[in-house]
């Protein structure tokens, strides 16, 4: 079971990460800065990948 | 959306997946047999189907669209961050590519501790385990563009192509460009989770340029993911001069 739910959602890190980055997106969708967050967020998203590589 | 843009990524990843899963059903049928570990193979494929039919079913009904985007956006985002760190980490020569020769001896070496049974049920796992990637973006992409058929179908040919490629060689599919393809679906996965994510949240209008912001997020997403790749592999030599 442990298998099959690493296989799906990963590990801690790679779950709280996304979880950050979408909570990210939901807050600057709420205060009103969406145009900013469609950049912002593929920047985060490369950035977390980068720190994934080199762990 | 055009059906190549769900046939590609479905196609090349579960190539890679199938790939794996037959050097481990290879290696059980020296074991028990080809059809003892064909059959346990085709029982791990009949899960997974079961498995697409059923969450295809289910995600469609009773989900609003926005709440739809959003579960397979985070979803693709989850899987589509550790393929294209883990491809990354390995164009950098920090991880070891994947080793089709070195998995096969290692299965062996478990196999020859265990029964038969406990030989079935590897192989079992092992289609099962590497053919959950295959069912997440087969469901992921097929639910979400409406083309669920186009996602199967590409999941499908590529366990034809790894079947008969197999079959033919009788030997651990080692040729297979297994990096160069997870760095292109890693790529594709996320552009497509990014995509989905921002849209859910933000509404349809979010992204500038439409559906093509897809395109220019791939083409981030594979430029600068290259970039850093090169980057570190070129600081890792630096290092090691010193």
């Amino acid at each position: 079971m442990n298998a099959f739910f690493k296989t799906l959602f990963g590990d801690f890190y790679n779950l709280a990460f996304v979880g950050c980055v979408v909570a990210i997106a939901a807050l600057m969708v709420h205060f009103g800065q969406t145009r900013q967050a469609v950049y912002v967020v593929p920047v985060l998203l490369l950035a977390g990948t980068t720190w994934f590589a080199r762990r | 959306m055009t059906d190549w843009a769900i046939f590609v990524p479905t196609f090349l990843a579960a190539c890679v997946e199938w790939v794996e899963a037959f050097t481990i059903v290879l290696a059980v049928s020296l074991s028990i047999g080809w059809a003892r570990a064909t059959s346990a193979a085709v029982a791990a494929l009949g899960v997974l189907a079961v498995m697409t039919v059923v969450t295809g079913g289910v995600l469609q009904l009773g989900v609003g669209l926005s709440a739809l985007e959003l579960i397979i956006g985070v979803l693709l985002l989850l899987f589509g961050v550790r393929w294209l760190a883990k491809a990354m980490a390995r164009q950098a020569g920090m991880k070891a590519l994947h080793d089709e020769d070195k998995e096969f001896v290692e299965t062996r070496e478990i196999l020859e501790k265990g029964d038969r049974a406990a030989a079935w049920v590897i192989a079992f796992k092992g289609v099962l385990l590497e053919g959950l990637e295959v069912w997440l973006i087969v469901v992921a992409l097929g639910v979400k563009s409406a083309h669920p058929m186009v996602a199967t179908e590409g999941a499908l040919t590529a366990l034809l192509v790894v079947v008969l490629a197999g079959a033919a060689i009788r030997a651990p599919l080692r040729r297979v460009p297994e990096n160069a393809i997870k760095f292109l679906v890693g790529t594709m996965i996320v552009s497509f989770g990014t995509y989905w994510t921002l849209e859910s949240i933000g509404g349809e209008g979010i992204w500038p340029f439409g559906d093509w912001a897809l395109l220019i997020l791939f083409v981030f997403y594979l430029l600068g993911g290259l970039s850093i790749a090169m980057a570190m592999r070129t600081g890792r030599r630096k290092e090691a001069i010193q």
